[in-house]
């Protein structure tokens, strides 16, 4: 067995990985990343990027159906879903591929081959043509997570689909049950319904996109009726199975969470502490043995690309002998690309009460904006919570049309420790969404113009 | 010196100088933790003062007692209130006979709760207040903030320092909330139980030290607020009337002021409002 030597080696090349081994080979390690999938890991192949060609897709077809509203007359027009699929993969492609060119670039070596921990600082790679061990000063654990089901209900990827599943199938289905209504359960019923599909959507708990704002969840749930997609909240599956039930469909998809991927890794000889399944690390992003890392999804929630990647940078900082900056978790943007969008950071004004903080909430919807007016895009509003005393931003809850973009101009506001003032004394260009940032905040001091 | 709006705000409600704060933000920037650690646990500042009790019984002529976090917040705490604050002092004697009788009245009443003479105190003062916002208000670096409300805070004396929880908008509660509410704040305060919204926004204190017997002190102001009333006990005294020698009832307040904010006159009228207030205690019902 060849063993070869490194300052660091990365097991798993998804948006923690990727980005760990670049920022690490900025700061003149040498780097070897592992990697038994395609380079990007989830969120460029299967996950984020894809889902967000099929999004937009779902999205232009909504235009062309509605295109009669903008007195534009279209006949003849067939959605081939095939030729979405494809298109999807074609962009996750070029990203994964992306990503090959950003190792190239930086000098990072690519193993192919399921990686396995012999000791906290070697690694040993097996892949098609052998096995490999790769010594080095550190580890970095960048494995990521797997679909999880309900007990009892086995994904086959054929009528049990998980987003695996979900992302490669090219048949435009005729009806579809969704179990569970977080983001991706929402953002593929979104897809289906779109394309024609006849979409049901369980979940267990009260409302769906249950993380988010109460309000937010009720706005979502009127859109997506709105949109005959049929919502049943508060409802236990008891089985799911072949033939007939309660509730049939072509196609069940499995969208209930996901668990770490630990298998395998031989964490467990090693000592790795765990905490409900995900690997326990310190804000240098270090697991319990020394020396030994981990970042992103298999490092615990949020279950977010972009928090994956801030946490690759501070391992890699943290590795190189830098003082990097730990993540603040209350300031992670959470985005779901349904239409109409989703996107919030800090508390949800239930969490700020509950927290006994006197707040003030500013609210303003896109009904009352010109730009979402003239877009026809007005489902949705911004809301601000606020603390009474220091204006601090202690919360921010958009849904609406480019939700996704306009949540980081509060992003920002809270990584500098901004108030309420600076963001109304900040000149919004007119007409645009963020103009309703600007309101909800007004409003949240009670001096809002335009509603 | 670079600070955060959030941390600016917090340290100006908070009491804490921004000037005396390293900042552990980008850049040496002062962020809101480094205010919220300076105003809420003086773990740090009282770690570096505590001394380890070293004693040997009956050697030694003295010992050394480790700072308690709440004595090592004062110790951290009145430098900064006393020294960059130029304070001056009015003192006034009020007539308290009148009030005292119509203390005694209301105690009659059944179904009321019990008033206290700092209750009436507090009244007078939140409705002087009013009359005077140039007294309730607060020196900002480049301007004085005047307050349209009056947070008062009142200083509790506990076994080993004492806290000064703030009674919210007193100018809007009658003499009997203002009674329930300083007695609850009072209870919570010495069983540690107050919320830390409760120990911050006072526009003005009142520190009392009538029960002690005192006849008259000074008080350190609060920063950021701009004065503090130190109420004495309200004494029996022999007192000249037309008529020859009489007994009376007095009280001595001193109000410390900030002279960034007011000068002498302004807080001579505002105390004389109070004392006519005190002495004309139906003022205080309507
Ligand atoms: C359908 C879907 C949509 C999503 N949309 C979004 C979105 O819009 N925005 C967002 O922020 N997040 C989204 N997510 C979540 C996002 O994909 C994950 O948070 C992100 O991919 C986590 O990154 P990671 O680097 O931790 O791991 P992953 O991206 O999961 O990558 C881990 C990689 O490690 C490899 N690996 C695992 N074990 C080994 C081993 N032993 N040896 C070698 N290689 C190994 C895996 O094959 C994989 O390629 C979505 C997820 C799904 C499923």
């Amino acid at each position: 067995m060849a063993t070869q030597s490194f300052d660091l080696v990365v097991v798993g090349t998804g948006p923690g990985g990727y980005v760990a081994a670049i920022r690490a080979a900025q700061l003149g390690l040498s780097v070897a990343t592992v990697e038994d999938d395609r380079p990007g890991g989830v969120c460029l192949n299967w996950g984020c990027i894809p889902t967000k060609a099929l999004l937009r897709n779902a999205e232009v077809l909504h235009l062309v159906n509605r295109a009669e509203d903008f007195g534009i007359r279209v006949s003849g027009a067939e959605a081939d879903y095939a030729a979405a699929v494809k298109r999807s993969r074609t962009v996750a492609d070029r990203m994964a591929k992306g990503v090959e060119f950003l190792f190239r670039k930086n000098k990072i070596t690519l193993f192919s081959g399921r990686g396995r921990l012999v000791s906290p600082t070697a690694v040993e790679v097996a892949g098609a043509t052998g096995t490999e061990r790769l010594e080095a000063r550190a580890v970095i654990i960048a494995t990521g997570s797997t679909p999880k089901s309900l007990p009892g209900v086995t994904i086959d990827e054929v009528k049990v689909i998980s987003s695996n599943g979900a992302v490669r199938n090219e048949t435009r289905l005729r009806s579809i049950i969704v179990i569970g209504a977080g983001a991706v359960g929402v953002e593929f019923a979104d897809v289906f319904a779109e394309y024609g599909a006849e979409v049901t959507m369980l979940e267990a708990l009260p409302r769906v996109v249950p993380i988010e704002d109460d309000e937010v969840s009720a706005q979502l749930a009127r859109s997506l009726s709105r949109r005959k997609i049929a919502i049943k909240t508060g409802v236990k599956v008891g089985a799911v199975k072949p033939g007939s039930g309660d509730l049939t469909a072509e196609v069940v998809l499995m969208a209930v969470g996901r668990a770490a991927r630990t298998d395998g890794l031989g964490l467990d000889a090693l000592g790795v502490t765990l905490e409900r399944g995900f690997v326990k690390v310190s804000p240098r992003m270090e697991t319990s043995v020394k020396g030994l890392y981990a970042i992103g999804d298999v490092a615990g929630p949020p279950l977010l690309a972009h928090k994956a990647m801030a946490e690759g940078v501070v391992a890699a900082e943290a590795i190189a002998g830098r003082d990097p900056r730990p993540l603040d978790y209350l300031n992670v943007p959470s985005c779901t690309y349904c239409r109409p969008q989703i996107a919030s950071i800090g508390l949800t004004e239930a969490r700020a009460r509950q927290n006994g903080r006197e707040i003030s909430i500013g609210k303003f919807p896109f009904t009352a904006s010109g730009k979402a007016v003239a877009l026809g895009e007005t489902d949705g509003f911004v809301k601000v919570v606020a603390d009474k005393a220091t204006g601090e931003i202690v919360g921010v809850h958009i849904i609406g049309p480019e939700a996704t973009e306009i949540i980081h101009e509060f992003a920002v506001g809270r990584t500098l420790e901004a108030t309420v003032e600076e963001i109304v004394h900040t000149i919004h260009a007119h007409p645009t969404l963020s103009e309703a940032a600007l309101e909800a905040t007004l409003a949240a001091i009670g001096q809002a113009i335009h509603i | 010196m670079k600070a955060s709006p959030l941390a600016r705000k917090i340290a100006a409600q908070a009491g804490v100088d921004l000037r005396l704060l390293q900042g552990s933000g980008p850049g040496g920037r002062i962020i809101r933790r480094d205010v919220e650690t300076a105003a809420a646990t003086p773990g740090a500042a009282a770690a570096a003062v505590a001394i380890p009790a070293t004693r040997q019984p009956g050697v030694d002529e003295y010992e050394d007692m480790a700072l308690t976090p709440m004595r090592a917040a004062i110790a951290r705490r009145m430098p900064l209130a006393k020294a960059p604050v130029p304070h001056f002092y009015v003192t006034s004697e009020v007539a308290m006979d009148r009030a005292w009788q119509l203390r005694e009245e209301l105690n009659a009443l059944e179904g009321q709760p019990r008033i206290s003479v700092n209750d009436l105190v507090v009244r007078a003062v939140a409705l002087a207040l009013m009359q005077h916002p140039g007294v309730n208000a607060s020196f900002q670096g480049d301007a004085v903030r005047v307050y349209h409300r009056a947070h008062v805070g009142i200083a509790v004396a506990l076994d080993d320092g004492l806290i000064t929880p703030v009674l919210r908008d007193a100018q809007a509660k009658s003499l009997a909330e203002i009674a329930v509410e300083s007695r609850d704040l009072a209870e919570r305060a010495r069983a540690r139980k107050l919320r830390v919204n409760e120990l911050s926004g006072a526009t003005f204190s009142i520190s009392n030290l009538g029960m002690f017997d005192v006849t008259e002190f000074s008080a350190i102001i609060n920063p950021p607020e701009g004065a503090i009333l130190a109420v004495g006990a309200v004494r029996r005294v022999p007192v000249v009337t037309d008529a020859g020698v009489d007994v009376g009832r007095r009280l001595l307040a001193t109000l410390s002021c900030d002279h960034r904010v007011m000068d002498g006159a302004m807080g001579a009228r505002f105390l004389q409002d109070v004392k006519r207030l005190l002495e004309e205690p139906l003022r205080l019902l309507v």
